[in-house]
Formats: structure tokens, sequence, C-alpha cells
């Protein structure tokens, strides 16, 4: 069975609401209470349906682009796009660098002073030639890195499946077991599927022509004046079919230096440029220059130890442990493991190592941990790559120093029964995965962490 | 038959006719979200994602017939608020072979059905957040790379390289075998 027909039976046995389910009535129920509203307090006309129509009737009557860039958005505009044309260069290829945040944080052990982790974005884009390479960065690490063209994309690793190579690889592709048709058939005939160009971001894709051309079209409206992180700003927005997307000017350099688009992260962008220097970016990722990381690691053969330090120091040499309890919380199970760490396609020799885990809180019936009351558990192996086993993959970028733990706080308004925190940190070589029920025991069981025995 | 392009655009004057849009829809948005989140959370985040494309009917792209793709992207979106809630019935059923979203929906299910399912968890628990969904709209959800880089509001290239990353590491956890030299990992 492979993967995808794997996921498809998995919790095929759930259903959905029918007719009847009182999940659909609440739902029905929650839209006409939103109708009601309306229709008690009707909505006004949204100004940009008569600007969209006055454009509309100037381009049917032939209007040129040129006529339409100086409408008259609002007093200021003509010379918002003047000053905005001024900022950029004559270059093809656009150049951005941006920041977003992860949700994560790095907590200092000894000061408590926290860090935000960011993601670092870098963008090349030719849209002319159908170029477009993106790097993610984390911590200065290379976490993902593709190269689209209109001959296909690219990872560090390989092909980027897509339905322009399946047709035209119909064969390969059955034996990838990759499809762009629900039922898996790809036929054994090839057939040219035109490949679509790369695109950008509209906020950051306007800054091409200075966002002439979007605001001649409408894409973009003058979103008026204001200030950001002390900054004076001018705003464009950019209506999108998720809803609008705002773009913070800054009024002295007119370069965005911010994208706050509907339900995603806010960008904010450091750097940005055209220039016609870039072809050296627009290749092949090289597989060099990203980590190469275990691709599944399992934790088997699990043995329980005594509940002290000295068991549990001699069983896992250079383990640590947070004591016999955690604010309060009882040692309640300590078991060493064989953690086995393999890679994707051999790249690396598979690793093994012991690893140990605590769970400190109380146990079910059957010795299993119980989520329903407040628990913390311990996991550790003697490397980041035998950590796999333990979510240390999830930390995406470079693992935390020692003394710092990376994790991200469980918001208070999710602070319930089901909560569960995640911090990973390296205590005398060891790479540690805490988990918990509260941010409260997740500090605490890290910052009580020491060699056992 | 109608499309919910048109049911979305008479809602513009007469809002009752976006109720058919949540008939048209409301079970296939309902199942995806029970698949991930506990029932209890799911059903109330299926009443938030119609009662969000309810407000925010006005930018729905009306060129676009079906509004499948634009639900399932208000899910994914709402779904990040309730990670956790994921990620920590995927760990239970990755450790102690106990699917609670399977539980809570019949108890019969208790039984996994076909025992890949804890090797299943712990390769949806090594995804980000990101790529998960890129998977599971794919995989439950059945939308094409054009529909969920729509749903997500994602480049295709990005939608294509967190799938075929995503497919290779569950892969992996299953224990297959790679076939293809250039599979990628992106």
């Amino acid at each position: 069975m492979d993967e995808l027909q794997a996921l498809k039976e998995f919790r095929d046995g759930i259903a959905g609401a029918p007719v009847g389910d009182p999940a659909r009535e609440r739902t029905m129920a929650a839209v006409r209470v939103l109708i009601e509203r309306e229709l008690a307090d009707p909505p006004r006309p949204a100004r940009r349906s008569a600007r969209r129509r006055l454009l509309a009737v100037g381009l049917a009557a032939g209007v040129v682009t040129a006529a339409l860039a100086v409408l008259p958005l609002r007093q200021s505009s003509p010379s918002l796009v003047g000053r905005a044309l001024a900022a950029i260069g004559s270059g093809s290829v656009l150049h951005v660098v941006g920041e977003m945040p992860t949700g994560k944080q790095l907590l200092d052990l000894r000061t408590g002073a926290t860090t935000p982790v960011v993601q670092q974005e870098e963008i090349w884009f030719d849209e002319d030639r159908g170029l477009r390479r993106d790097v993610t960065r984390i911590g200065g690490v290379i976490v993902d890195d593709t190269f689209q063209s209109q001959a296909g994309g690219w990872t560090p690793h390989g092909i980027v499946y897509d339905c322009t190579w399946i047709a035209a690889h119909p064969t390969e592709a059955t034996k990838a077991r990759v499809s762009c048709n629900p039922s898996g058939d790809n036929g054994t005939t090839p057939h040219v599927v035109p490949r679509p160009k790369p695109t950008l971001d509209p906020g950051l894709a306007g800054f091409a022509d200075g966002y002439r051309s979007a605001l001649a079209s409408g894409a973009a409206r003058d979103g008026g004046s204001g200030v950001l992180d002390g900054r004076a700003v001018d705003w464009l927005v950019f209506d999108t079919s998720e809803g609008p997307e705002r773009v913070a000017l800054d009024a002295t350099t007119h370069k965005p230096i911010l994208i706050d688009a509907p339900h995603r992260q806010q960008l904010r962008v450091t750097a940005i440029e055209t220039t016609d220097s870039a072809d050296g970016r627009f290749q092949r990722p090289a597989p060099d220059e990203t980590p190469v990381l275990p691709s599944l690691g399992k934790s088997i053969d699990e043995q329980r130890l005594a509940l002290d330090g000295a068991a549990i120091g001699a069983a896992a040499p250079a383990g640590v442990w947070a004591g016999s309890s955690v604010a309060g919380l009882p040692l309640a199970s300590a078991t060493v493991q064989r953690l086995v760490s393999s890679y994707y396609e051999h790249a690396r020799p598979t690793q093994t190592g012991v690893g140990l885990q605590l769970d400190y809180g109380s146990l079910t019936a059957d010795g299993r941990r119980d989520y329903t009351k407040p628990y913390v558990t311990v996991s550790e192996a003697p490397s980041p790559e035998l950590a796999a086993a333990y979510m240390w993959g999830a930390i995406r970028g470079a693992p935390p120093a020692p003394g710092r733990l990376l994790y991200e706080p469980i918001p208070a308004a999710s602070a319930d029964s089901t909560a569960l925190a995640v911090g990973f940190t390296v205590v005398g070589g060891r790479a540690v995965a805490i988990q918990a029920s509260s941010n409260d025991l997740l500090l605490a069981a890290a910052r009580a962490l020491r060699l056992a025995g | 038959m109608e499309t919910d392009a048109a049911a979305i655009r008479a809602s513009l004057t007469d809002g009752q006719a976006f109720l058919r849009v949540v008939e048209g829809h409301v079970e296939e948005i309902s199942r995806y979200l029970r698949r991930r989140v506990s029932r209890e959370i799911a059903d109330e985040l299926t009443a938030d994602t119609f009662a969000t494309a309810f407000a925010r009917r006005e930018s729905y792209d009306l060129a676009r017939a079906s509004a499948l793709p634009w639900l399932y992207g208000i899910a994914s979106n709402l779904l990040r608020n309730r990670v956790r809630h994921e990620l920590r019935e995927l760990e239970l059923l990755a450790r102690v072979a106990v699917d609670p979203l399977a539980q809570s929906a019949d108890p019969l299910d208790l039984v996994l059905r076909t025992g890949f399912e804890p090797a299943l968890a712990r390769g949806l628990l090594g995804l980000s957040p990101e790529e998960r969904d890129v998977l599971l709209l794919f995989a439950w959800g059945d939308l094409s790379y054009e529909e969920i880089a729509e749903a997500l509001d994602l480049p295709i290239g990005t939608v294509r390289s967190r799938l075929s990353r995503a497919r290779t590491h569950v892969r992996a956890s299953l224990g297959a075998p790679v076939e293809l030299k250039e599979a990628s990992r992106g």
C-alpha cells in the first residue's frame, strides 16, 4: 500500500455532518444569525466597486494604461506612484529578503531572556523569463530551497513533480506513485501540458514597476497614510480572493516594509531591489547547502528502569533527568529505548543509539502516560540526529545552543487540559525534547535538567 | 445546476442564497475537520468556517465555479489555531496505537483498520503544519495542485514542493521503499 492509499484509508470511517446532524444544524444556525444581522444592518456598497466600473469603462473605450495610471485614486496617489517608481532600480529581476515570525522563542534558561525565532525568506523573481528561486532559512540554516522555471521545479533533493512532468513521463510517474488524477491512473502515453509561469505575491511583485500597473488596473488602491513601528508609511491595499492584502511603503524610502496578507504571517521586508545580475541564482539548488536530516526516527525495544537517578544514570550513561519530581509531579516512569534514525534514499548510513524517556505525572491503569492530568515527558538522545524519534525534526533550522530552550509557548486561550507544550534543548551534549501540559511545567522541567546518577 | 459562484453572487443581495453553499459543502468540510481534530472542536470549526465564508463572500472570486477550495482554505486557516490539539491526538495514536478521533466517532473503530495508523501518525507528526495542510487537502480533500494553491493562497510551486516532501516523509514513515532516484524531498 502506498502512502496516499494509506492516508485515504486513515480515519476513513469518520463521517461528516449529514442532514439532521446537530453540527450541520449548528452551522446553518450560525449563518442564519449573520444573515438576519445583515438584514437588520445592510452593508454599505464598497467604494471600490464604483472605481472598478469606472476602470472597466475606460478599458472598453480603449484608454491605455498610461492614462489609467493617473486616475485620481486619491489626491496624493500620483505622487505616491512617482515616489515608489523612484525607489526601484532598472533591473529585470526582483530580489526580496523578508522575515516572518515562526511563533517559536529561544529562552536563555539562566537569565530568562527570550528571543523570537524568525524565518527568513529570500526570493529572486524574473517575471518575464518565468524564473523564481525561494530560499527559506531559520537561524541561518536553509530549510527550504526551490527553483521554479518553465522547464520544471527543483529542490536540493531532485525534481518537483508537477502535472506537466507527470503528463510528459506517465510511466515514470506511475513508478514514483504520483499522479494528477484522483484515480492514480497516468496512462502510458506522454502528453504535453503547459506549465504555468511562477507568480509572486502581488504586494511584492507590484514593486517591480513602482506599483504603477497594480494601481492602474485597480488591483491595488491607495490605503492612506499611517505610522508603523514609529515609521511614517503609505498603505497600498490589494483585494485578493482571501480578503484585502495591505502593503506598507516606507514614506521616506518608498520601499515596501511590511506585507500583511489575510491568514498569513506578516512578512517584514528587510531588503528589496531590482537587479540584472541574478543568473547565478536561477539554477537547481545545490544539495550540499541544505542539511541532510533523518527522514525517519523510531524508538523500539523499550525497557523499564527503576525510578531513581542511579539506575537511570547506569542504564543511560551521560543521561540527564529533572530529578525525582518536577513542580510536584512525581517521576512515574523511566524507560530506555533503542533509537534508529534512517535517511531518505540512504543519503547517510542508518544510525542507532540509546534513548531515555522519563514521564512525570500520572499513569493510566495500563502503565501509559495519563494525558487527562498534568504531565511532563522528557525524551533524550545522544545526538540531534538520533532524537528524530522524539519530534526533533520539528525544530527546522539550527538546534538550540546549550543553555537555551527552543519552544513555542501555548497561548493563554489554549491552555486547557489537552494543551501540549513542546520544547527542545541540549544538556551535556544530549538532545532533549520536553513535552508538557503547560508552559510553566515545560520551563520547570527544562531548568531542572541535570546529569542523572 | 447552480454553481457556488452563482449562489454567492445571489447572496450579495439576498443573504439567504448563501445557505445553498452551506448545504452543498457542510458535510464534506465537517468530515475533513473531524478527521483532523476531535469532533467537538471540528464541529465548532465547521460553523466558524461557514460563518467566516459568509462574512467574506464579497471577496470571493466569482470566476471560480466551486467554492470548495475556498472553504477548505478557510477551514485550514482556522485549524492553525488548534494545531496543538491535532498534534496531541496524533501523538497518542503514534504511541499507544489508539486513535482518539476514531474512538469519538464510533467505538467499533477502536480496532485499527489497516495497522498503518501509528506509523502514519508518526509521519504526520514529523511534518510542518504547512506541509500537513497541503498533504491532507490532497489526500482527504481530493483537491488538485491548483485548488490547493487557491485554497492556501500559495504559489503552485510551493504546493508542489511541500506535497512532494510531505509524501516522501510519510512514505518513509511507512517503511516503503523509494523507487525513483529523482524523487524529491524538497
